[in-house]
């Protein structure tokens, strides 16, 4: 090899000897577990050799095997560490990936209990799953690859979801069914108007994979209002019988509740955050919020009148405007949206009116599930905004 | 106070450990060893630091930490025929193809033959200049010889090597 030729092949191989990113995290995870976890004593001498392999312990998706029957031990070392932590703001394409859907996301999962609770679970993971798919369409970073991964994972959620819906119909009622499916088909159908806008913003080749997401949300939201639609028929034509009327009317007042407060919740979320929402979008959202008010007047009119179904699904219907709003007027926020989000030949919803508005998060199901308190309820005002006299 | 060591070590991780890995790798020529290395230069600085001890130049000080580690480990390793290290493959990640592991394989083999014939000192010397891109104002923080003195030995290492080329 010529003198000339060894060097320039020297430079070369320079180039290419270096870290592994997978390699190279793990080595980080490491030192970031050795120093959060060195108190008065280094305990450095005695994890040397075993350094890496503890990080390929949990971290390798192929020792996957593993995480069920240590989640309980390393849980704590993870949610104490800054792995799991960052880990949550990774999308699809991140090296951090892996350990939020299978690590991070499964060890929560474990963690909750009760197929209601699953359920929510399982429907706030579809969730997540739409929001990356956001992300990447505004980054432009979704493409072939990430829209598999989202396409796969969401459609693995969601069946969950239709599943455990089933489940929680047969096992605790339909009406604990009717609000688990109707919160998701709100979630769908914010996701699937601002995935549309999004994609109308994005380059063709982003756009194409933007648009595929899309259509999976779309037969998902197909599904999911056709088995709302069930519901609401279901609960309004429900079994008469003292006992179940008594249920039923305690239900709908609860149900009318949560609107209130859900309404008022928006409310509040505008109020404090005004300077970031536009005033077309605030115009659009205060005006949800009173086609919210009509239908929770409805509602108790429909208590007073005992026809407790109806009541119901008029208060279901409120909050799913509600949610939807909020959700819509977060993404504006996040993704600095301006203007309608919605255009009117685009808007799928039926007898609830027009959505204008922009996202905000329609995610934790668990927090406004039971107790029907919304996730941004955080001021004394009460919100009865809708209550006549005439209600017990 | 912990915290922000621990800021300062990550940041110094971030930055600097594909250096300390390719310093270490063009040392001891193994992938794995290489990788241990820079962890075990990386903790070893962080008890340095807990010790409450400052570092005005980290970058220099993380290779004083991984030369002082690869002496450690010269002085156990074997000499490895040319056949190893071939054999080991190094290059065999997912994205090399077949040509380019054979390629590189026989350049180190040669690298490694070449460089074995020198002196610790000059390996050392050679690797931080030609491998690390480290100026001999820097190597001189490493080594704590002064610069100009860095600069007359490298010229000899260079000069050794290219005879041997």
């Amino acid at each position: 090899m010529s003198n000339l030729n060894f060097w320039g092949k020297l430079n070369k191989l320079r180039e290419d000897i270096k870290l592994s990113d997978e390699r190279k995290f793990k080595i980080r995870d490491y030192l970031i577990n050795e120093i959060d976890g060195t108190n008065l004593e280094s305990t450095y001498g005695k994890h040397t050799k075993k350094g890496i392999f503890w990080s390929q312990l949990v971290l390798s998706k192929y020792q996957k095997r593993y995480v069920p029957i240590i989640a309980g031990f390393i849980i704590v070392v993870i949610l104490g560490s800054g792995v799991s932590f960052a880990a949550e703001n990774s999308l699809p394409g991140d090296l951090l990936y892996l350990v939020k859907v299978n690590i991070n996301e499964e060890v929560l999962g474990s963690l909750t209990f009760g197929v209601k609770a699953k359920t929510e679970y399982e429907a706030d993971l579809a969730t997540k799953r739409l929001e990356e798919a956001e992300q990447l369409t505004v980054s432009g970073k979704m493409d072939e690859e990430t829209q598999d991964s989202i396409e796969t994972n969401f459609e693995k959620h969601s069946k969950k979801v239709s599943d455990g819906i089933a489940q929680v119909q047969s096992e605790t009622g339909v009406t604990d069914a009717a609000e688990i499916s109707s919160k998701f088909e709100t979630t769908l159908s914010a996701h699937e108007q601002i995935l549309r806008k999004l994609g109308d913003e994005a380059s063709p080749s982003v756009q194409s994979h933007s648009r595929g997401v899309e259509g999976k949300v779309k037969a998902r939201l197909k599904d999911a209002s056709l088995k709302r639609s069930e519901f609401d028929t279901n609960i309004a034509s429900s079994d008469s019988g003292e006992q179940n009327q008594s249920k039923l009317k305690d239900i709908a007042r609860d149900k009318i509740n949560g609107a209130e407060s859900a309404a008022t919740a928006l409310e509040n979320f505008i109020e404090s955050n005004k300077e970031k929402i536009g005033i077309e979008v605030r115009t659009e959202s205060e005006d949800k919020i009173k086609l919210a008010g009509d239908l929770i007047l409805q509602a108790n009119d429909k208590i007073n009148s005992a026809s407790y179904g109806e009541a119901f699904n008029l208060a279901q219907n409120a909050i799913r405007i509600i949610d939807k709003a909020r959700v819509l007027v977060s993404a504006s926020t996040n993704f600095k949206l301006d203007g309608r989000l919605i255009n009117k030949s685009n808007d799928n919803e039926d007898d609830t009116g027009e959505v204008k508005g922009i996202q905000i998060e329609a995610k934790n199901f668990r927090n406004r599930g039971n107790n029907t308190t919304s996730t941004f309820r955080n001021s004394d005002n009460g919100g009865r905004r809708s209550r006549n006299g005439k209600n017990d | 106070m912990t915290d922000t060591m621990k800021k300062k070590l990550i940041e110094a991780y971030d930055a600097h450990s594909d250096a300390i890995y390719r310093h270490c790798y063009f040392r001891v020529f193994k992938k794995t060893r290489a990788e241990e290395l820079v962890q075990d230069t990386f903790m070893k600085t962080w008890e340095y630091m807990r010790k409450g001890k400052e570092i005005d130049n980290i970058r220099a000080f993380l290779y004083k930490v991984a030369n002082n580690l690869i002496i450690d480990e010269s002085r156990k390793k074997k000499e490895q025929s040319l056949d190893e290290l071939i054999e080991q493959n190094i290059f065999a990640e997912p994205s090399y193809r077949e040509e380019k592991i054979f390629e590189h394989n026989i350049i180190l083999a040669e690298v490694k033959e070449k460089m074995k014939n020198l002196g610790e000192e000059d390996q050392n010397l050679i690797t931080l200049r030609y491998f690390d891109d480290l100026d001999p104002k820097d190597i001189s923080e490493v080594t704590g010889d002064s610069a100009n003195n860095v600069s007359v030995k490298l010229n000899r290492a260079l000069t050794k090597l290219k005879q041997l080329i």
